[in-house]
């Protein structure tokens, strides 16, 4: 018996969560045909991390595997399929973050990168600072040997659609602000946290948002991991992923009591629409948004995977 | 040091007066007693007072903490004694490359700049960016550019360099990065209408790669500031203020644990900094407009002036 239940805790204390960004969806607007089509892309992200997990794979390779997948899908808000900033360029960010070492990496403003999360990571592993940003980001993946692509690369004509009528509507704040992000334990109970976007549509040139910003965007330590999506300024002023481990940590609640203090009640407050996804040491995991919609997922180590889009009262804290 | 009023009023006569306090810092780093000459020494010491002399002022009259903590932070800009603005460290290209930031704590309202290199007073082109943008931080050449257009002064690239940061950037090239000199400014306000405000400047750390970002504009970890808890600003080795989110730590020891705040800072520096291999200090100034201060280099450039 004792031997079963070390690998059934084995199997349990993994666990994966990701999304995709919160906010945009419009229940009214997404087909069946959408949904079907979103939930599979989640579902193939889930399983580039989980995969690592079952075979003992650390969090941080989890984590970087998802967030991959992600960046590399049109779909998404990241990497490929990122928005069009107010010069109609894409501009990426992203950051990283080893929960048991409190190592990170984050890179911003980056034009050229294919997967600007593992040239964060990068950052933290191969070098003696924890950000870049613009050039000094870029010479640095170069340097790096990581794959670089034409500007062009990540257009797709849907972001590039909704740019036009951003411009058209001029001052319309960017409500296109979606992330990609993916938090995990691993079966040595470490954890990881990472996040990667386009930033937001029509964004003033050299902005930058939440998601590179350690503490905003993407923050882990060794009791939990947190990744944001939503309205990158208020997560900056309100700390919100730092704040989460904080309340963790320091009031002693769980980490959904401290997810849904700092989302449904201090970003209600301040006037912040997003949603983050979080992990904790036991392999309880978060999903907490404020808006109609997060595409999200999660999976333990039963192999079960589940997707979610809208705010539904399911799946959205295990 | 002044006894000070839990309830943040102090009777003069028969009528309350607020608090109002100021608290800044030049950096934190190898600046021992024995190292430094009287001479040096007393240029500091007079360049610190002189700067919270204008900050208490602004506050005395009534002022709000947003400005003194502005008017404090060009004030050092402006002296080749730290590294920030005019005196900041070269990085590894030979250039300036600038980062500032500023909040303020009713609204938690931020703005923050990073990588300029023309604008003559960094923390100035943050506050635009936080009153005049709806972003909170801005870089580069974007930064730049808005700072033009807002009307702030720019000055040629030269402008900043100063004697001393060449002479150390040539000792720090090319693999050497002991004795880092730590010198980013920083400071926090609490006005008569209980309103606190932080401020920080920097050039970052010598040598550096370019495009690096360090703690002073990355709201949370090198400054901080809610108006409901306290004000607090970090100099040193930037990375690890980054890893520890340290600024916002502290205010959440504050109200999560109900720290003082100067156990807030002791904890914070030891839990978060010290504990990675990080060195450097932090200044903190709660809402009844207590002091906490705390380093773990040889020296600390800082003061305070309060009611």
């Amino acid at each position: 018996r004792r031997v079963h239940g070390i690998i059934k805790t084995q199997m349990e204390s993994i666990a994966l969560a990701i999304h995709g960004g919160a906010g945009v969806i419009t229940q009214a607007k997404f087909t069946p045909e959408m949904d079907k089509i979103y939930k599979n892309e989640l579902e193939l992200a889930l399983k580039a991390g989980y995969e690592i997990l079952i075979k003992g794979g650390s969090a941080m390779n989890a984590v970087e595997a998802s967030v991959r997948y992600l960046e590399d899908c049109p779909l998404f808000n990241a990497g490929k399929g990122a928005v069009f900033s107010a010069e109609g360029e894409n501009e990426l960010d992203a950051s990283i973050m080893e929960g048991h070492t409190l190592r990170a990496g984050a890179i911003a403003a980056v034009t050229t990168i294919k997967n600007p999360i593992t040239t964060a990571r990068a950052v933290m592993e191969k070098s003696e600072h924890v950000m870049l940003i613009g050039q000094g980001a870029e010479e640095f993946s170069k340097k790096m040997g990581l794959e670089q692509v034409d500007p062009s690369y990540y257009y797709t004509e849907e972001r590039y659609q909704e740019f036009l009528e951003a411009k058209k509507e001029d001052e319309k704040k960017g409500k296109k602000f979606g992330t990609v992000g993916a938090v995990a334990l691993d079966k040595f109970g470490h954890i990881a946290a990472a996040t990667s976007t386009g930033g937001m549509t029509n964004k003033k040139f050299g902005r930058v948002g939440g998601v590179p910003i350690i503490g905003a965007g993407t923050y882990a330590n060794s009791l939990c991991g947190i990744s944001c999506t939503g309205h990158g300024e208020f997560f900056i002023r309100a700390a919100v992923a730092h704040d989460i481990a904080a309340i963790m940590e320091y009031k002693k609640v769980s980490l959904d009591e401290a997810a849904k203090e700092v989302i449904h009640k201090k970003m209600i407050e301040l006037g912040g629409e997003g949603g983050i996804i979080a992990v904790d040491n036991t392999g309880n995991i978060s999903l907490v948004l404020n808006t109609e919609g997060m595409y999200r997922g999660f999976v333990k180590g039963d192999g079960k995977y589940y997707t979610s889009i809208f705010k539904d009262k399911q799946h959205n804290s295990i | 040091v002044s006894t000070q009023s839990t309830w943040g009023f102090i009777k003069i006569g028969m009528k309350p007066v607020a608090k109002i306090a100021i608290v800044i810092h030049g950096g934190a780093g190898n600046v021992a007693r024995n190292s430094m000459s009287k001479e040096i020494a007393g240029k500091y010491e007079k360049m610190l007072t002189e700067t919270l002399e204008i900050g208490y002022k602004l506050l005395s009259q009534g002022g709000s903490s947003l400005s003194a903590v502005e008017q404090v932070v060009r004030h050092m800009e402006e002296s080749t004694l730290f590294d920030a603005g005019k005196g900041s460290v070269i990085n590894e290209k030979g250039e300036v490359e600038m980062d500032s930031a500023i909040m303020e704590g009713n609204t938690l309202k931020a703005g923050s700049i990073a990588c300029v290199k023309t604008i003559k007073h960094p923390i100035s082109l943050a506050k635009k960016v936080m009153e005049n943008t709806p972003h909170v931080m801005l870089f580069g050449d974007g930064a730049e550019k808005f700072g033009i257009k807002e009307g702030l002064e720019t000055v040629s690239k030269e402008y900043f360099f100063s004697e001393p940061r060449i002479w150390e950037m040539i000792d720090v090239k090319p693999e050497s990065t002991k004795e880092k000199k730590l010198g980013t400014v920083g400071a926090i306000a609490l006005d008569s209408c209980g309103m606190i405000s932080a401020g920080v400047s920097t050039g970052g750390t010598s040598n550096k790669m370019q495009g690096r970002i360090g703690d002073s504009p990355i709201i949370g970890s090198g400054i901080y500031a809610n108006s409901k808890t306290c004000g607090a600003v970090c100099t040193g080795t930037g990375e690890y203020f980054i890893r520890g989110v340290v600024a916002h730590t502290v205010s959440a020891l504050y109200e999560y644990k109900g720290e003082s705040i100067q156990e807030a800072v002791n904890l914070a520096l030891k839990g978060k900094v010290e504990s990675i291999g990080g060195q450097g200090g932090i200044i903190a100034l709660d809402k009844t407009g207590k002091v906490g201060m705390v380093y773990n280099t040889p020296g600390m450039f800082r003061g305070y002036m309060e009611s």
